[in-house]
This record gives structure tokens, C-alpha cells and sequence, in this order.
């Protein structure tokens, strides 16, 4: 069912997440000092831009297990799946960066929303990634969805880079990037960048974990549906007068462990 | 603070403590889905082939 | 080589298998919704290219680039970004009066509205309105905040915790 290297992996990363982040809210709410221009604001520095990276992150596991999955020396349908769960967890963190940019617009800019480039390719990235995850929800076999998907989890990647760069192409509200300039000169230090850093890790450690636990929802739920598809063409078959009699569909999930039953 | 860097920690939290809930918890019913299923699999492994 | 299983398998679903077994496979329902919520998807990605070919292109003019342009520009409404000058700003009774500034090209700012609480001098900041003359007439004030951090009072807050993180 799932390997207990697997399950105990998940569990220290699950464990390991939760004291970071616990670190990262202490240091970012009570220790780091405020700043000289947005006072307290700059608190939530510590966790905007980690989350934002981690809904680039996913998107990035999301495309490379498209490509796998495309490509047909690799072709499995866990990459497939894989794609899928580092979607929906994506989906989840880029809500995440818009609800915490809005928070911070509202008394930094003044504004909770703006048509600015940054913004905008956000929540089109947002937008996109939804789309990918409903696309998965219209009904086709394991191989047609894959397909179908790991070229829509492709596209919409193409948004990515944009979004990072949105700042440098267009004039914006928005401000450059802190660390990841084109300069490459980190425009924090101290405490504060330590508890950035922090921060950042932070968050990666929950995408791991997450990403793990949605994987192997997204495994166990393939094998129900396998089980489920025998049940009916068992069903049918025991059907005297089917005209429908026919051999199990190659609806081929890759190979699971899951035992062969011809 | 000043409300809002509170109400952005807590989104943060909340949001993700939520999606947590929601994965433990699917993927705890998907077992339990999976378990009959798999004792018939077992099951039917064992009996000699038509 | 593939056969579309899902559709063909619900529609002849034997009625004596109960419905709560299937978990995963997909029922009409679950279909319509997906389409559904795919079709929404487009509508909100049509909007969003919309908005965003509309404002984030050229999200705003610097003060020289509207001085320069303001012929054309008449008294429709854009946005305008621009320094605020020190010693520019008079609080007015229904908002503030100052002037920004960019490449030494200044524009005097008559404001309706609140100012954000980061605002402040020599901080860029993003006006929305439209000329009056030579007067920018603006009933909302963004503040353009930089990507530096900086510790307020460092040392103190050193002391407090005892050691330096």
C-alpha cells in the first residue's frame, strides 16, 4: 500500500515543517526588529515571498513531471500523478501569495488590489493552474488525462518566468525582487535576511510534506479506480446477453505494485 | 501589531493548517476504501485459476 | 487502442450495483462540473489578459514622461509616479497638496483622498487622475515601496534580546 520508508519520511518531514514554521512565526512576529519605512509591516516579508517561491516551485515538480510523463521512455503514469498533486498543492500557495500580497498592499500601498503586471500574471497563474486542475476533472482514461494534462501543466508553466520577471519587464507597483534581482545583491541582511532564509526553508519543508501526503492520495485513488473498473467489467461479463462483452480495457496505469489479477 | 500583519500570519496558518486536515483526512477514507478491495484482490489471488 | 471508459461505463451501469460503491469513477455530474468550472476558468483568463493588456503595459508615466505628453494626454485619467518632494506636502481639508518628481521634472499634486499611512517625503509613490492645466489632479495615492528592509533602531533591539540572531 505505501512503503514505510515512505511513511516515516513523510512523518519526520511533517514534523521537521511544523518547527520551522513555528521558528519562522516567532522570529518573523516577535524577534526581528521592525523596519525603518513600513514599522511592523515588514513582518510579513517572512512569509509572503517564501510562499510565492513554493507556488513556483510546484509548478516547476508539476512541468518536469509533465515532461516525463510525455516523454515516452520515461512514460509512467505516477509522473502524471505526481504532476497533479504538485498542482493542486501549487494552487494552494499561489492563494496563499495573493492573500498575503493583498494584506500587505492594503497599508503599505494603500490599495488591497492593482491592475499592475506583478499582480495581474499572478493571479493569471493562479487562474491557469485551476484550470489544469479542472481539466484533470473532465472525464477521459488515465492515458488520455495524462496526455491531455501534462500539455496544459507545460503551458501554463510558460506564466512562471513571467511572473518573476514582471517586475524587471513592466513598470509595476510592485517592488523588485529582494534577493533574486537581477544584480543578484540581497537588499536585506541580518536578522531579518536570516529569518527570510528561514522562512523559505520553511515553507519548502510543508510543500515536501504535503506534496508526499497529496501523492499518495492521488496513488491510492488511481488503484480504487482500477479496482472499481474490474468490478464493472466483472459485472458485465456476468451480464447473459451483453452485447458490450469485452476484454478489459488496456486502461494500463503503469506499473503499480499492485498485483496482476489475469 | 497592527492587524494586518496578524491577520497575514493567520491566513497563512489557517490556509495551510486547513489543506493538512483535508489531505490526512482523504487519504485516511481512500485507505479505508481500499482495504475491502484489496482483501478481495488477496483473496482472489490465492483461489487456483479458472 | 483506448476506449473512452468513463462515459461508456456510467450510462450502463447495472442498477443493481449501488452507487456509493464507485468512489473515483466519474459520474455525470462530476463531468458537467468540470466543464463547468473549465468554462469558468477561460471566462476568468479572458478578464485577466483584458485587465491586464489595459493597465499593466504601461502601468504608469513618470512625471517627466506625463509633463512631457501632457497635450495629448488632456484630462483623461492615467497614473502618475513621481518622488515626493520634501517639503512639498500641505495637508488640505479634504486630502493633501504636494508635488513628485522625476528626472528634475516636478508636477504640483492636488490630492482628494487619504494618503496611505507610508506616505511620506522623498518616497515614489503612483497617483491616479488627470491633469488640470498643470495642476495633476489625484483622488488616490499608492505608495511604490522599495525592496529594501532595513532594522529600525538595530542596536536596541540587539540589547533587548541579549545576543544578535
Amino acid at each position: 500500500m505505501e512503503s514505510r520508508g515512505y511513511r516515516w519520511s513523510r512523518r519526520a518531514i511533517g514534523i521537521v515543517s511544523l518547527l520551522l514554521v513555528a521558528a519562522t512565526v516567532i522570529l518573523g512576529l516577535w524577534i526581528t526588529p521592525p523596519d525603518v519605512v513600513q514599522g511592523q509591516l515588514v513582518r510579513l516579508i517572512y512569509v509572503h515571498p517564501p510562499v510565492a517561491w513554493v507556488a513556483y516551485l510546484a509548478y516547476g515538480v508539476t512541468s518536469i513531471g509533465s515532461i516525463l510523463y510525455l516523454w515516452k521512455r520515461t512514460r509512467n503514469l505516477k509522473w502524471d500523478l505526481l504532476a497533479a498533486a504538485s498542482a493542486e498543492v501549487g494552487v494552494v500557495f499561489t492563494g496563499l501569495t495573493l492573500i498575503t500580497g493583498s494584506i500587505w498592499g492594503r497599508p503599505a500601498w494603500g490599495v488591497w488590489w492593482t491592475w499592475d503586471a506583478r499582480l495581474t500574471t499572478t493571479a493569471l497563474l493562479f487562474v491557469l493552474y485551476l484550470g489544469y486542475l479542472a481539466l484533470r476533472r473532465v472525464p477521459a482514461d488515465s492515458h488520455q488525462r495524462a496526455v491531455r494534462s501534462s500539455i496544459a501543466g507545460l503551458i501554463a508553466f510558460i506564466d512562471v518566468p513571467i511572473v518573476h520577471q514582471s517586475v524587471v519587464w513592466w513598470r509595476t507597483l510592485h517592488q523588485g525582487a529582494t534577493v533574486l534581482n537581477p544584480s543578484l545583491s540581497p537588499k536585506i541582511h541580518g536578522e531579518m535576511a536570516m529569518t527570510l532564509l528561514l522562512g523559505f526553508i520553511s515553507f519548502t519543508s510543508v510543500y515536501a510534506w504535503m506534496l508526499m501526503h497529496r501523492y499518495q492520495i492521488a496513488i491510492l485513488e488511481q488503484k480504487v479506480l482500477d479496482a472499481e473498473l474490474d468490478q464493472l467489467i466483472e459485472e458485465r461479463r456476468r451480464e447473459p446477453d451483453s452485447e458490450s462483452r469485452q476484454a478489459r480495457p488496456t486502461n494500463d496505469v503503469g506499473n503499480f505494485d499492485q498485483p496482476s489479477k489475469v | 501589531m497592527n492587524g494586518y500583519v496578524e491577520a497575514g500570519y493567520l491566513a497563512v496558518l489557517g490556509v495551510l493548517a486547513g489543506y493538512s486536515v483535508l489531505l490526512v483526512g482523504r487519504s485516511r477514507r481512500m485507505k479505508k476504501v481500499l482495504l475491502p478491495v484489496k482483501v478481495k484482490a488477496d483473496r482472489e489471488e490465492s483461489r487456483p485459476t479458472e | 487502442m483506448v476506449q473512452s471508459v468513463s462515459d461508456g461505463a456510467d450510462s450502463s451501469r447495472p442498477a443493481n450495483m449501488s452507487k456509493s460503491k464507485a468512489r473515483v469513477l466519474p459520474s455525470k455530474r462530476r463531468a458537467r462540473r468540470a466543464w463547468v468550472a473549465l468554462g469558468i476558468v477561460v471566462i476568468a483568463i479572458g478578464f485577466l489578459l483584458y485587465k491586464g493588456l489595459g493597465n499593466s503595459l504601461v502601468y504608469f508615466r513618470t512625471a517627466a514622461g506625463a509633463v512631457r505628453d501632457r497635450a495629448q494626454l488632456g484630462s483623461s485619467t492615467f497614473r502618475l509616479e513621481g518622488v515626493v518632494v520634501p517639503g512639498s506636502i500641505h495637508d488640505t481639508t479634504s486630502g493633501v497638496d504636494f508635488a513628485v518628481e522625476s528626472s528634475s521634472v516636478s508636477v504640483q499634486v492636488h490630492d482628494t483622498a487619504n494618503p496611505p499611512q507610508l506616505f511620506q517625503p522623498n518616497i515614489p509613490v503612483v497617483l491616479v487622475g488627470h491633469f488640470s492645466g498643470s495642476i495633476f489632479l489625484s483622488d488616490q495615492i499608492m505608495v511604490k515601496h522599495s525592496a529594501n528592509y532595513v532594522a529600525a533602531h538595530p542596536d536596541r533591539v540587539a540589547t533587548v534580546n541579549g545576543k544578535k540572531l
